[in-house]
């Protein structure tokens, strides 16, 4: 049977540093460095915010029920010129802040309104959520995009 | 005078046993974490988004949500939904978004989980995490997608604003 050592304290002078165990000081770094990359690359889950919409019923595609429901219906157009987005409304272009202004002037209780939102293909995503943030400002709460048509239109 | 050898152990073993909890915590919480937004992305900005908490205070439901993330590979956009990747369009041997979100809307109705109304309306929320930049082309197929199969209730990711007035 052998004769165990103290880990720190090797009266025989060989051995080195760790006695007869020395694979505990190995292990130990492993396990330092492993904790740390998972340290390091951990991330906490961020609260991501996000913006509620309800799509009218029947969703994007004709409506079923559009004849059904009393709700006004107002359209929005986003197009892009100049590197800037546009929204026509009530047949005016303006910018983002003419738009927040134009639904709070003719918006009065939110909830009897429907807004479709129809925009250019090459529109991006940022410009149109920007339409559903002036609508929740109004609160109005259901809005729909109008798909593209002809050529342009998904498959 | 001779001089008293201290004799200090370090013990090895509940030190490894508290490094592997710490292993497996991390390991299990943090791929959890990354699952439901692990594409990293520029996100639209809204003042009007509110946190999952808030979301929550007004009774919006949460339960069951599908996260569904959009990606951009060689100059194509697909749908991401628990880290597996789909087609937005049907095509080859592919799976797409719409068969994925079918399989999930019948599984949870099947259940009981979920309530489809007259209209067909079914009330799973779905989050949609699309990058700010892509093209309504695109996002348009996500959102038509969910439209077809009734999810109606939707929750645009949108990058966190400091608190409003």
């Amino acid at each position: 049977m052998s004769k165990r050592k103290h880990p720190g304290h090797d009266d025989s002078g060989g051995g080195g540093h760790g006695g007869d165990r020395p694979w505990v000081f190995f292990a130990v770094d492993c396990f330092f460095l492993i904790t740390q990359f998972f340290v390091i690359t951990f991330k906490v889950k961020s609260n991501e915010s996000a913006l509620p919409q309800r799509l009218p019923p029947g969703g994007t595609v004709p409506s079923k029920s559009s004849a059904l429901d009393n709700k006004k219906k107002l359209s929005i157009h986003v197009t892009r010129a100049g590197g800037a987005a546009t929204y026509e409304f009530m047949t005016k272009q303006v910018n983002m802040q003419g738009l927040n202004d134009m639904l709070a002037g003719s918006v009065g209780g939110g909830q009897e309104y429907q807004v479709r939102v129809s925009y250019e293909e090459d529109v991006p995503f940022g410009d149109v959520l920007a339409v559903f943030n002036a609508c929740a400002k109004v609160k109005i709460s259901e809005c729909g995009l109008i798909p593209l048509r002809g050529s342009r239109a998904s498959p | 005078m001779a001089v008293q050898e201290n004799n200090v152990e370090v013990d090895m073993v509940p030190l490894i046993d508290i490094i592997v909890l710490v292993l497996m915590f991390l390991i299990i919480v943090g791929d959890t974490a990354a699952s439901a937004n692990a594409i990293q992305m520029k996100l639209p900005r809204a003042d009007q988004a509110m946190t999952d908490k808030e979301l929550k205070e007004k009774n919006v439901r949460l339960e069951g949500r599908i996260v569904i993330q959009m990606q951009s590979k060689e100059g194509r956009y697909f749908a991401v939904v628990n880290n597996k990747q789909y087609e937005l369009v049907a095509q080859g041997s592919n799976k797409s978004l719409n068969d994925y979100l079918d399989e999930q809307v019948n599984w949870q109705l099947g259940r009981n989980l979920a309530k489809k109304d007259s209209a067909g309306a079914v009330d799973i929320p779905v989050k949609l995490r699309l990058p700010e930049a892509a093209p309504m082309k695109d996002v348009e197929r996500i959102v038509m997608t969910c439209a077809r199969l009734g999810l109606v209730n939707i929750q645009y990711a949108s990058e966190l604003v400091l608190k409003r007035n």
